[in-house]
């Protein structure tokens, strides 16, 4: 039948054309044209007067349009042990509107002004951000601020936020890829760390009105650092801020977070190297390799990332062209560092179909092997050094990508002239610096979670477990979607 | 101090979204368009073949998008497999491609003295595909795809939802009725001849629009252009499938049992306008006003003042045959289904009704759309993307203006007309529910035909559903 189709197809579409054949200038590479030099755009830095609000602004006329995020140091790392969820939940409360203005009305005024304002918490800073055309923009500031320094933290909101909330983490534990996310923080630092701990029905429901109203009196002026792009002047960007705080009689210091703890395993929790979550009718495992890495601030930072780009980075990468496009295991596969203020992980994740898992583990270990022991070839190096050097000048293409590349040296506390050094710093960079950095980086011991269908993958997970593939040999423990143990 | 906000809001001038371009063929065919923006060193390189699941054969679901993936495969020239890797040594960004129901997309970002090795690379998979393929790589991309679709549809909450969606709409042999990504076993089945016939007849230069946005002087990129395109084959473009607008002869529910789904959630689904016509903008403004966060109708009626349900929305799809309407809620735990499906229909019947959807719901609507499209040139790849698809739609990659001119024509009586039109028709409720674990998709290496939703016919729109 299939032939018949086919047949009808290409009649219909007239006879296939033939190529011409080869054409030979065609069988080299063009040569580049010249470069052209490429400066870092420069940014400009102010305070709000009468505050300790600073201010750095990408200013750029190009479009009509403002783009502002203004910044707390503090986020969920502080959230106490038994309120889990905490910022995460009173950010969500918070979007649902100001002491004068009700959700639907601060909406509405926002939809008036075709501008969009949120309020979000990340683990070690909180945010307030603002897109809005410059013609509305002081409006679309008037609001912005007035949902911090006057929020609503009304109770019916909190219910129904916190409704939503549990619904979501219901549904959370019902797919493979939300579990995986779920237990991630565990798997790389430990159960009994701030950031191993999970979002429960029990956390959620001890959060009241009161908490968020401490956890906003905490979102202050002084200590935060405003983050501006667009089609504004720092004067009235300055200008703006400062009428605005005064209106809303906002002052204060900001709460610092606190800074995160190292890793912290627990034996009996944490004891086992493979960990694995049921799905039952699964179709694929994901796996998430994890372990520790450097800070950001590491001085061979650059070595380290052209390292991991070459093991997971991109498509071009050992693992992607492994698993997806040796093998046909996965869709994808990606490794890389990801970083806090002041520490570093390593992560290893894809998604493979259920029955090739066991294969897929032991491709992965081979290629962490590979990395931590063997070389790097010169192929590799070039490739994903120039790449990364010839790719700097696209993280300032536009206003906001410069202002996201320059606000990374603020959270981490880098040298102001970073950014200008880093090309040269690319470009020093050697094949033995990569190996250097592999050696020194590359954990010799994982954890890994598998999140898949366990009747059809338990065996195969468990052999990997006891011959110590990924870490210490042991049994693979069975957990549920909340890391409590299944008995086998 | 805020009493003047809320009524000076109308924006007092529009935003320019005038994209200055130049437009042109080649002797083969092949449509340039070529808009300079120098403001960063580099150049958007964005091709167009206009094909996509659309044109897919009874049979053949998922092809285009296979086909898709094969480009990525090497060319006669620039060797097999070389593509990511060529263009992540010279620092381009944004490289991927992308198929959808009416064309098929192929695009990277490049520094601007790597133009020409860009063209090099995009005019060799499109002149020259045929030499290297071969029957190895094509059973990776198979295997590839098919990962793709366990990883996007059939592992995830919701997945079953989508394919029981179009099911109910487009009627077998319809090209929309497997969505893009197409079944199991018509992936397994695509053959090395299959891909070379696809290429033969629809990757045409002639079929095809390259954009280039960016940093570069348009003289010397014609010249480049024609160098590497120039030769390439003149072959006429193929007719574009034309097909009769499906219609629902009578409204039904259909039910789909899905494990990964820890919440119930019920949508509407009626068949849509066109891309383009006067009914399409009509709707999406009448979608907004339903979904609009606070103030939407949808929302305040089961999220904020009723908080009833996790989540709903409704939106307007339009793609070039035809398009659909959808409204719909996921339910918080506990919710009853019934009492949800009798606030959606008497929301939708008031915001129809002359009460209706009103002025300022529609202004809010029209602004948004206004913001996003200056948003959105500030990216080159988001400007190419912007003039390409006009150019697919209408045939004018400035289009822009005009467009946002007629969605500022529409108003509370066009759009309440419209939605008259659309959802007074038959429709198709789609229930999902969670379910225990399916036993595992028999063959997970071969042909998988998956289980039919079950499909009944009743008489009227439903009103009241059954507890789960």
């Amino acid at each position: 039948m299939n032939v018949v189709v086919l047949a009808a197809w290409l009649v219909g579409a007239g006879p296939p054309a033939v190529a011409t054949g080869p054409e030979p200038v065609r069988t080299v590479q063009p040569p580049p044209a010249p470069e052209r030099p490429f400066v870092v755009p420069a940014i400009q830095t102010g305070a709000v007067p009468g505050t300790k609000l600073d201010v750095v602004l990408v200013e750029d006329h190009s479009l009509p349009a403002v783009q502002l995020r203004l910044v707390f140091p503090t986020g969920s790392i502080g959230d106490p042990g038994d309120k889990t969820g905490l910022s995460g939940l009173c950010a969500r409360l918070v979007n649902e509107g100001t002491a004068r203005l009700d959700k639907v009305a601060f909406e509405g005024a926002l939809a008036d002004l075709a501008a969009s304002v949120d309020v979000g918490a990340g683990v070690e800073q909180s945010y307030l951000s603002l897109h809005s055309l410059k013609e509305t923009w002081l409006p679309t500031l008037d609001l912005a601020v007035e949902l911090v320094a006057n929020p609503g933290l009304r109770e019916d909101d909190l219910q129904r936020v916190r409704a939503r909330s549990l619904a979501q983490l219901q549904q959370q534990r019902g797919s493979a890829a939300g579990i995986a996310q779920r237990l991630q923080g565990r798997l790389t630092w430990g159960s009994t760390h701030p950031l191993g701990a999970l979002v429960t029905e029990a956390s959620l429901s001890a959060i009241g009105t009161k908490d968020c109203a401490a956890v906003m009196a905490g979102w202050r002026p002084d200590g935060a650092r405003v983050f501006v792009a667009g089609d504004v002047s720092m004067a009235e960007v300055t200008a703006a801020l400062a009428k605005r705080i005064e209106r809303f009689h906002w002052r204060g210091q900001t709460t610092k977070a606190p800074s995160v703890p190292a890793a912290l395993f627990d034996p009996l929790l944490d004891g086992a190297t493979v960990t694995l979550v049921d799905v039952p009718g699964a179709e694929q495992s994901v796996v998430v390799v994890a372990g520790l890495g450097p800070a950001r601030q590491a001085s061979d930072h650059e070595a380290t990332e052209v390292m991991t780009a070459i093991l997971g980075g991109s498509f071009s990468s050992r693992i992607n062209m492994n698993l997806r496009e040796k093998n046909g295991y996965t869709y994808g596969a990606r490794a890389g560092m990801s970083y806090l203020k002041k520490r570093g992980s390593f992560t290893t994740s894809t998604s493979v179909r259920t029955d090739v898992t066991g294969k897929a583990l032991q491709e992965i270990s081979n290629e962490l092997q590979a990395l931590r022991t063997g070389p790097v070839s010169d192929i590799e190096v070039a490739r994903e050094r120039d790449g990364s050097l010839l790719a700097f000048p696209a993280s300032f293409s536009t206003s906001s990508a410069t202002l996201d590349s320059w606000s990374s040296l603020f959270f981490y506390d880098l040298p102001k002239d970073t950014l200008k050094k880093t090309p040269a710093r690319l470009k020093a960079l050697t094949k033995a610096d990569v190996e250097r950095a592999a050696r020194g980086h590359v954990p010799k011991s994982f954890r890994l979670l598998v999140v898949g269908d366990a009747s059809r993958i338990r065996a195969e997970v468990a052999a990997h477990a006891a011959a110590g593939t990924f870490g210490k040999p042991g049994p693979v423990v069975v957990v549920d979607a909340d890391g409590q143990p299944r008995l086998p | 101090m805020f009493a003047s906000l809320v009524l000076a809001s109308a924006l007092s001038s529009s935003p320019s979204v005038q994209i200055p371009f130049e437009r042109y063929r080649l002797d083969n065919g092949l449509e340039i368009i070529l808009a300079e923006d120098h403001r960063a060193p580099l150049v958007a390189v964005d091709l167009w073949v206009h094909v996509g699941s659309g044109d897919e054969a009874p049979g053949r679901s998922g092809f285009a998008h296979l086909f898709e993936h094969m480009m990525f495969q090497g060319a006669e020239h620039i060797g097999e497999d070389v593509h990511f890797d060529v263009l992540r040594k010279l620092g381009a960004t944004s490289v991927n491609g992308t198929t959808n129901s009416d064309r098929t997309n192929f695009y990277e970002v490049v520094p601007q003295n790597q133009l020409e090795t860009a063209l090099w690379l995009e005019s060799d998979r499109l002149g020259f595909l045929l030499p290297v393929l071969n029957e190895k790589s094509l059973q990776n991309q198979r295997d590839v795809v098919r990962n793709e679709r366990r990883q996007r549809y059939d592992n995830v909450a919701w997945g079953k939802e989508r394919f029981a969606v179009n099911a109910a709409l487009y009627p077998e042999g319809h090209p929309y009725r497997y969505l893009t990504i197409g079944k199991h076993e018509d992936i397994e089945g695509a053959s090395v001849d299959d891909v070379r016939a696809f290429w033969s007849s629809r990757y045409v230069p002639s079929n095809a629009t390259l954009a280039l946005v960016g940093d570069f002087a348009s003289p010397k990129a014609k010249a480049l252009v024609e160098k590497w395109f120039g030769s390439l084959r003149t072959e006429p473009a193929p007719k574009k499938t034309s097909l009769p607008t499906p219609h629902l002869k009578a409204s039904s529910r259909v039910d789909v049992a899905d494990p990964f789904a820890k919440l119930v959630r019920v949508r509407f689904v009626w068949h849509g306008p066109r891309n383009l016509d006067d009914d399409d903008l009509d709707l999406g403004l009448f979608t907004s006003a339903l979904s609009a966060p606070g103030w939407g109708r949808l929302q305040r009626a089961l999220v904020v003042e009723r908080p009833l349900c996790e989540s709903v929305f409704a939106f307007e799809s339009s793609a070039g045959l035809s398009g659909s309407v959808q409204i719909g809620a996921t339910l918080k735990p506990g919710t009853d289904l019934g009492l949800v499906e009798k606030i959606l229909d008497e929301e939708l019947t008031r915001a129809k009704e002359s009460e209706g959807v009103n002025q300022v719901e529609i202004n809010r609507a029209q602004r948004r759309t206004e913001a996003a499209f200056v948003f959105e040139l500030d990216e080159i790849l988001g400007k190419a993307e912007r003039l390409q698809s006009f150019n697919h739609d209408v045939g004018d990659p400035g289009y822009s203006a005009q467009y946002l001119e007629r969605l500022r024509a529409r108003t509370p009586a066009t759009v309440r007309a419209a939605a008259h039109k659309w959802l007074d028709q038959p429709r198709v409720v789609v229930v999902s529910r969670p379910a225990p674990p399916m036993p595992p998709t028999p063959g997970a290496t071969g042909p998988a035909p998956a289980a039919p939703p079950k499909t009944s016919a009743t008489p009227a729109p439903a009103t009241t559903g059954g507890a789960p």
